[in-house]
């Protein structure tokens, strides 16, 4: 079993892994000479775990360090986690708590998190560190904590029962593995699932690679994917719910408050994103590029067989990254492109009001709801340009004013904002069109000489009939 | 023998001048004791309009009063003057008065002849003048009675009138409840209606079901028929006031503009509720005068019950006296003898005379003890009478709290909160989170709050017009105490009144 393993998975791993441990000259004789061997005998590995991290437990390397070892992540609207080093270890320290969070301005709630927030603080490490990780569990339930793509023993596995027994509230437990490969994954709690990684039990994990010959990236990110069920004038998520779905967040924000993936034109940029949603397969698609899907939570992807995608479908319990080289100025956005992921607290249970023309029924209406406004018949609208009170601690359908009016979009998106000089990470503002360059109404004159005629004759203004329609 | 009898018809006019009096029976003055007596306790006062000659100035009052909104007091005084079945209960006031006199008044002495027409052109007369002595003995207490059958009836017409004034204010509080609901149901069709009217937009653009559009026009045709249900209560309790004020064509096209009373601030107080409504109740005084009348009843045939009737006067024949003696005729050849009267003087003969029956079988023992039972059946009436309106006092006054707590927490929690669900719903509505069917739904919801509040407050004011009435002297079974407090208080002028045995 063990050997069957060690040929069947992960000997297509370990030849590129070996690429990188070692040199990149013997990678090839290796990984020949590694095809045909035999596995050693379990007796003959006595005291050597016959496992895919024997040879990074072995190797010992010392604990990376930010800029000389690697480009620190950015993990906007997020933290990364602070570790100490103690004998060349680095300790992290995982607290599982309850929280208050304000996924967008409007709406707070009081929900779960590592740290203080949702999701956790990324933990940031560099292949081959060895890491003790304290999981403290201050919830009311029992927790566990499981690295989602880490390779390592059974016993650090995390799974509640299985692996492990609980966190029980008021204990600390102790993770101790090395991180053997590099890439982008997750944590998040393995004891009621549906609960835990529902109330925002989550992080992300980025492993940098050891190795000087994997380019850096100038732009590194992480995104953490999830979804929500906060029902309207609540301030506690539903877990329970399992499709009506209604505030998606990157990194535990909503669209506006979703804090931009800023870039200098030219930067290479990389983006991870990780989904711990609880249903529902997110394909984010971004504006004005197309990149190479690189990475998944398996590993890297080798370069000929990189997926050029203007979307990247990142599965539930899946990462991805991508990476695209920023060449074109402005403000792109980037989100998921099932189109009600983009919108806030939403109601699913009023009727259908697209087309309908409602007359003069709107004033007798009015006589008896002082305040009504019919909604709905030109679609989803904005509410807060017309200043209509909502439920407190809601935030249906916000809107974002830009420079040029209302978007009406929320929850999970954000803007991949590219500029010429903008050495931070840090918010540059709205991007400054050049002057033409933005679409706007085709004059008389284009039309005619462009040979545009329209036909105006069965068009109706919505607001011919002179009522004040909100939707 | 001719002063005899002059001074003999002297003597009976004198005693019947002194003993009857020149009894006249005065209808005005015999209901001026029920009127001053009911204005007292109502604060309204009746007329009797066959005697009090008020009839065009009543009719005026009326007329005045129905020109703008007809108020609460004024239906109350048009009943107790235009009431017919009310006026003919004030005719028994006049009825007792009359049978008041009518026991003071001698009984008139009997003539009875016979003239004879006898033989030989003789002329008898027979007459006796006789006087029922037992009569004129019990006069007094023959007085007595009728003064306090008489003070019953005036007890009992008082407590008629104190029900319709109970009853006229039950029909008005009905009105006005009945009118304001009727008022919130149109409410609740213009919503049912805006709700059909939104779903055939929502149809004629395509976005809903046919049967959605059919199951809001269900709604908005049932609103339809709770709207007619609500207008035809209002009419039928417009025809039952109609009917207590008396009126019919033009002047029973009264309106009534004002809404039902707001609850009062003070809680109406209820201590002593039991003693009050005893010391004030007319049907308990009248059921007292019932035991009254049978004791003195009882005390008169004490004495009529062996001696019925004992005629007492003077008998007197006149006839010519006669002798008759043989007269001897001689004729040439025989002789006749012939019977020749002679006529003497016309003479009086004069003597009294006696009727009386002998008691051998009948000692009047069963009339008696009759007699004796009524009292008895008469003072448990009375008694039964007091348990009752006790009973009635306690739960009248528990409902009235009751009503009164109730009628606040609609007004002060429930309807607020209501209108708190609406505005909450709006702002749902607002966000998106539900549509303009159940926005229309809530506000339904909230005037059925608002129906239910009118409810209580009329049940309010209904718990108030029985405690009203019992302590303006009417009693109320408590079976006619519904948990609605809506009371039936008896039908007007037709009895229903306990006690009334006559």
């Amino acid at each position: 079993m063990r050997t069957n393993s060690r040929n069947n998975t992960s000997s297509r791993q370990r030849i590129t892994r070996r690429n990188i441990l070692l040199s990149g000259a013997a990678a090839a004789a290796l990984s020949g000479a590694s095809a045909e061997e035999a596995p050693p005998g379990g007796e003959a590995a006595s005291g050597t775990p016959p496992v895919p991290w024997a040879e990074a437990t072995q190797a010992e390397y010392p604990p990376g360090e930010p800029g000389k070892d690697y480009n620190p992540v950015f993990t906007p609207n997020g933290s990364t986690a602070p570790y100490k080093i103690r004998d060349g270890v680095k300790v992290f320290h995982l607290v599982a708590e309850p929280i208050v969070h304000t996924p967008v301005e409007g709406l707070t709630i009081r929900t779960w998190g590592f740290n203080g927030g949702t999701p956790g603080p990324t933990i940031e490490v560099v292949q081959g560190d060895r890491v003790r990780i304290y999981v403290t569990n201050k919830l009311p339930a029992e927790t566990t904590v499981h690295w989602h793509g880490i390779l390592l023993p059974c016993g650090m596995d995390g799974v509640a029962g299985l692996t492990q027994p609980v966190i029980r509230p008021g204990e600390t437990y102790r993770y101790d593995f090395i991180f053997s490969e590099h890439g982008t994954f997750m944590y998040h709690p393995h004891f009621d699932g549906m609960t835990q990684e529902g109330m925002g039990l989550t992080g992300m994990i980025v492993v940098h690679p050891r190795s000087r010959d994997i380019p850096r990236p100038d732009r590194d990110f992480a995104i953490m994917l999830h979804e929500w069920f906060i029902e309207g004038g609540t301030a506690r998520p539903n877990a329970l719910e399992m499709t009506d779905f209604n505030i998606l967040t990157m990194n535990g924000a909503a669209f506006p408050d979703t804090h931009p993936l800023v870039a200098e034109l030219g930067d290479r940029v990389r983006i991870r994103i990780g989904n711990l949603s609880a249903m529902d397969h997110h394909p984010i698609h971004l504006h004005g590029y197309y990149f190479k899907i690189v990475e998944t939570d398996g590993g890297p992807i080798p370069p000929g067989a990189q997926w050029p995608e203007t979307t990247v479908l990142v599965h539930v319990g899946s990462a991805r990254a991508i990476e695209l080289t920023a060449d074109n100025p402005g403000d792109w956005l980037m989100h998921c492109h099932m189109t009600h992921h983009t919108m806030n607290q939403m109601g699913h249970n009023s009727p259908n009001m697209v087309g309908v023309e409602v007359g003069e029924l709107e004033q007798r209406i009015k006589k008896l709801l002082p305040d009504y406004m019919t909604m709905g018949t030109r679609g989803m609208r904005p509410l807060q340009e017309m200043n209509m009170p909502v439920p407190d601690n809601s935030v249906p359908m916000l809107g974002f004013k830009g420079q040029f009016g209302q978007t009406v979009l929320g929850s999970m998106v954000t803007v991949l904002k590219v500029r010429e000089t903008w050495p931070h990470y840090s918010d540059p503002g709205p991007y400054v069109f050049p002057s033409g360059s933005v679409a706007c109404t085709a004059t008389e004159r284009e039309l005619r000489s462009d040979g545009i005629t329209v036909d105006w004759t069965d068009f109706e203004p919505a607001s011919a009939s002179g009522r004040q329609d909100m939707g | 023998m001719n002063r005899i009898c002059t001074s003999l018809a002297l003597f009976a006019a004198v005693l019947a001048c002194f003993l009857g009096g020149c009894a006249t029976v005065s209808m005005e003055e015999a209901f001026e004791p029920v009127k001053t007596g009911t204005a007292g306790r109502t604060g309204q006062t009746p007329e009797w309009r066959d005697v009090s000659a008020t009839g065009a100035t009543v009719d005026a009052a009326i007329s005045e009063a129905l020109e703008d909104g007809l108020t609460a007091d004024e239906a109350v005084a048009i009943a107790l003057t235009n009431n017919r079945r009310l006026q003919a209960v004030y005719a028994e006031v006049g009825i007792a008065e009359a049978q008041y006199v009518q026991a003071g008044l001698l009984k008139n002495p009997t003539l009875s002849g016979v003239l004879y027409y006898a033989p030989h052109d003789r002329k008898i007369w027979d007459f006796e003048v006789v006087t029922d002595f037992i009569h004129i003995l019990m006069t007094p207490m023959r007085k007595q009675l009728a003064e306090a059958e008489r003070e019953q009836v005036r007890l009992t017409v008082q407590s008629e009138v104190v029900g319709v004034v109970a009853d006229v204010r039950r029909a008005y509080y009905q009105i006005q409840a009945d009118q304001q609901m009727r008022e919130l149901w149109e409410t609740v069709l213009e919503a049912t209606e805006a709700a059909f009217e939104m779903a055939l937009h929502l149809r004629e653009a395509g976005n809903i079901p046919q049967i959605a559009v059919m199951g809001e026009r269900a709604l908005f045709e049932d609103a339809k028929l709770r709207l007619a249900a609500a207008e035809a209560a209002v009419v039928a309790d417009r025809e039952h006031l109609n009917d207590l004020m008396g009126l019919w064509g033009d002047p029973a096209s009264w309106t009534i503009t004002e809404r039902l009373p707001d609850i009062p601030e003070e809680a109406f107080d209820t201590a002593h509720i039991e003693r009050r409504v005893l010391e004030q109740s007319f049907d308990l005084d009248a059921a007292y005068r019932s035991v009254e009348t049978a004791a003195r009843r009882y005390g008169i045939e004490q004495v009529t019950a062996v001696l019925p009737e004992v005629e007492v006067g003077m008998a007197f024949e006149r006839e010519r006296e006669t002798e008759t003696h043989l007269k001897k005729k001689e004729y040439l050849t025989e002789t006749e003898y012939e019977l020749e009267e002679e006529r003497g003087p016309e003479v009086w003969w004069v003597g009294p005379a006696l009727s009386l029956p002998i008691p051998i079988f009948d000692q009047g023992q069963a009339r008696r003890a009759l007699a004796r039972a009524e009292i008895r059946q008469q003072w448990d009436r009375y008694t039964a009478l007091a348990v009752e309106l006790r009973t009635a006092a306690r739960l009248a006054a528990y409902r009235l709290r009751t009503a009164r707590e109730v009628a606040l927490s609609h007004r002060d929690v429930i309807v607020p909160l209501r209108h708190r669900i609406t505005q909450q719903t709006h702002l749902r509505y607002n966000g998106m989170f539900v549509g303009v069917f159940d926005l229309l739904r809530a506000k339904q919801a909230e005037i059925a709050a608002g129906q239910r509040y009118i409810e209580s407050i009329h049940a309010y004011w209904m718990a108030r017009t029985d405690v009203d009435q019992l302590l303006m002297g009417r009693a109320l079974s408590p079976g006619q105490i519904s948990p609605a407090g809506m009371a039936a208080g008896g039908p007007v002028a037709g009895g229903g009144g306990p006690g009334d045995g006559h």
